[in-house]
């Protein structure tokens, strides 16, 4: 008996090595394609995807490979994906890719057209950067500093990840039906004869198609709305310090939402956010009194007003819930948002939005004042 | 009466809170369907305080005789007819086991996709667990105090790297579509409560204060639970639902100063604890053998138990039945049979038997 248990735990032993076939089964660094960024676009009907990856099969030099891009295109999304390995005769690894860039045409057709790979493939991840370009994404990926394309890892790190701007929330706020999503917008911009990647703003959607794009200080105002600082900056006249340039270095946000009988919602929204004015006019002298800088701290509150005004009338107008309030009010009072879910879109435009902002300003800068 | 083997009572508590955090871990669209994962929150609670309820005939069953689990009492107390009453527990084990391996390859299928072929991998996990079971509680136990050590340390880190992504707004107000996910929730946490019939048989093997132990248990798994529903919607949102493992999604969002990805962390936990819940309930089963045919048929049963789920594994297809709600109905009632109704007829002809002087 003892016999014939070894012999059954032997022929186990045996077998174990016939499951090993992971190690068999892995590849060589250089026989893969190691995805760091993906651009989409429209090509008439099909679908051109831009992939930049790791080449280990031709590396520049030892401390890191180099960069190699590739296009391909395909019916759907899929099978654009599944030319790569054809191109290249490497297999595609999705894993490490950090940012997806959507051309205006894809994203103005409707991202669910082909974000579902990304959503569902085992090797994707949530957190991976979703963004808008104007114009075709394979620019922005092709876009080169001196003779080396820019990395995919630059473009990311361009995208503050307090905006969102990401798959998980992309996807999210799609298939949550109540909020619309909104993206980084990136852009080329000339300098010379170079071409820089720039964080140019927003991109907006309804629902999953690209409808807008918010830059310049409406960008500017939508970044204090989402608490994201050191968002570019903005530019005030004063009749003391002249032109003063100044951003925001802390934002928080608080959205009342008030309910009665018979009328529309009102969003009571509290702004209070602290601004770094780092930059005066020439003409500036460096003597300042205390009610000089109160004007000035009342000059861009003043601008202030104006840029909120601007952007929720933009985005309200245009029945867009990028700022979230259809989820705010869904918290704040279930009973009443589930009477009118399925209006929401409509109502959001007949929504009063009253802002009151309390801003404190700092001046910052090695010169006294 | 056999001489039994003997852990303590935390060891005991380990093993079995690592099994039942097999089921949480895994806890999504495939185990819940169209349920509303956010209002499990009420769920937990409720099904905590059943869960005692539920305890209650089992562990009063261990108080009558300290020294006899449930198959020694159907044996003794029924007869020939214990005989069958125990094959019902080995049966009910073994349907565990086997809704394991198929939530396991569920898992590995679509979260993992290896290149390899995922049976001969859960070939390989049922070929490890049987030869857990085969060595014993004693040998298990001392595994997952290992395992349980680092289940807490993954689930610390967890908790560490996902609170700053937690977004407040995620938070919906609960039950706002309604009370039927609260309810299917109950369902499905007790239905998941494998652990609790297996008390009927590992409670006398283990030394110690078992209304502690049970009472820490319960409201460690539950706590648990909970916390990783606050975690995951805080910080996936809507997004969780798109998403067949959420737990396992979000552990790869997490981020500790240069640590991320900690999915692979989840991954090693997670498959540990298969390990251990599947050699758990493959030594349950053979229990139960060794009660009807003797102690060599049981570690001959371990074996060849473990080879048919690892063949029924090649028909995983075929499996679908297990995660679907029939099979959430049939676990429940198959529970209540075995862990109240059961116990309790036992506890009724036992005091019969002591006022008669029979025992």
């Amino acid at each position: 008996m003892k016999i014939e248990m070894r012999g059954i735990m032997l022929f186990f032993c045996m077998a174990c090595f016939l499951f090993l076939c992971g190690c068999s089964g892995g590849g060589e660094l250089h026989e893969k394609f190691i995805i760091q960024g993906v651009a989409v676009d429209k090509d008439g009907e099909k679908y051109k995807l831009t992939a930049q990856a790791y080449d280990f099969q031709t590396p520049k030099d030892e401390k890191e490979p180099s960069i190699r891009v590739v296009e391909v295109s395909g019916a759907t999304l899929l099978e654009a994906l599944e030319n790569i390995k054809k191109k290249t005769s490497l297999n595609p690894v999705y894993s490490q890719n950090m940012i997806i860039l959507m051309g205006e045409d894809v994203a103005k057709t409707g991202v669910n057209n082909f974000i579902d790979f990304f959503i569902r493939h085992c090797e994707t991840r949530p957190k991976v950067k979703l963004c808008v370009c104007s114009g075709a994404a394979s620019e922005i990926l092709k876009a080169k500093d001196g003779d080396k394309p820019v990395k995919a890892q630059n473009i990311h790190d361009l995208i503050p990840d307090e905006l969102g701007s990401d798959v998980m929330h992309f996807v999210g706020d799609v298939y949550g039906k109540i909020s619309d999503p909104c993206v980084a917008w990136l852009g080329l911009t000339e300098n010379g004869d170079d071409k820089e990647i720039t964080f140019k703003g927003i991109g907006l959607f309804h629902g999953d198609v690209l409808c807008d794009f918010l830059e310049n200080d409406d960008a500017f105002g939508f970044m204090i709305f989402k608490s994201i600082p050191n968002f570019s900056s903005s530019t005030v006249q004063n009749q003391h310090f002249g032109e003063v340039t100044y951003s925001a270095v802390r934002s928080s946000v608080i959205v009342t939402p008030e309910v009665a009988e018979n009328s529309y919602p009102v969003f009571k929204i509290n702004i209070n956010v602290q601004m770094s004015a780092f930059a005066f006019d020439s003409d500036y002298k460096n003597e300042a009194s205390e009610s000089d800088i109160t004007g000035l701290e009342s000059d861009i509150e003043s601008k202030l007003s104006g840029i909120y005004n601007s952007l929720l009338k933009k985005i309200i107008s245009a029945n867009i819930d990028a700022l979230g309030f259809g989820k705010i009010l869904r918290n704040s009072h279930p009973e009443y948002f589930k009477s009118i879910a399925n209006d929401w879109k409509n109502i959001i435009s007949k929504c009063r939005y009253d802002v009151t902002q309390d801003v404190e300003l700092i001046i910052t800068g090695k010169e006294p004042i | 009466m056999e001489k039994r083997p003997a852990i303590s009572v935390s060891q005991l508590f380990c093993l079995l809170f690592i099994s039942r955090m097999v089921v949480s871990m895994t806890y999504g669209n495939i185990l819940i369907g169209d349920s509303e994962i956010w209002d499990h929150l009420i769920s937990a609670p409720i099904s905590a305080l059943l869960t005692f309820v539920i305890l209650i005939p089992i562990y009063w069953l261990f108080l009558m005789d300290k020294k006899m689990n449930v198959l020694d009492n159907l044996r003794e107390v029924c007869g020939k007819l214990g005989f069958w009453l125990v094959a019902i527990y080995v049966f009910y084990f073994l349907i565990v086991s086997v809704h394991t391996v198929s939530v396991f390859e569920k898992f590995i299928f679509n979260a993992i996709n290896p290149p390899i072929s995922v049976p001969f991998l859960t070939a390989l996990l049922l070929f490890s667990s049987c030869y857990g079971a085969y060595k014993g509680i004693e040998a298990i136990s001392r595994a997952s105090g290992l395992i349980f050590v680092f289940t807490v340390f993954a689930m610390i880190f967890f908790l560490i790297s996902l609170i700053p992504s937690i977004e407040p707004i995620n938070y919906k107000p609960l039950m706002y579509c309604g009370t039927q996910s609260v309810f299917e929730g109950i369902k499905l946490l007790i239905s998941q409560s494998s652990c609790v019939p297996a008390m009927a048989i590992l409670l006398p093997m283990a030394k110690g204060n078992h209304k502690k132990g049970i009472i820490i248990w319960n409201m460690g798994v539950y706590f648990v639970f909970v916390s990783l529903i606050l975690l995951v919607m805080g910080t996936m949102g809507d997004f969780s639902q798109t998403q067949l493992f959420p737990v396992y999604t979000a552990a790869g969002i997490g981020k500790f100063g240069s640590f991320k990805h900690l999915d692979s962390l989840y991954l090693g936990i997670w498959i540990s604890g298969i390990f251990i819940k599947l050699s758990l309930f493959l030594m349950l089963t053979g229990e139960g053998i060794k009660k009807i045919w003797g102690e060599q048929v049981r570690k001959r049963s371990i074996l060849i138990f473990g080879f048919l789920i690892s063949v029924m594994s090649f028909f995983s297809d075929k499996l679908e039945l297990l995660s679907s709600p029939f099979m959430t109905s049939f676990l429940i009632w198959f529970l209540i049979i075995i862990s109240v109704i059961i116990p309790l007829v036992l506890i009724i002809i036992r005091r019969q038997k002591q006022k008669r002087g029979a025992i």
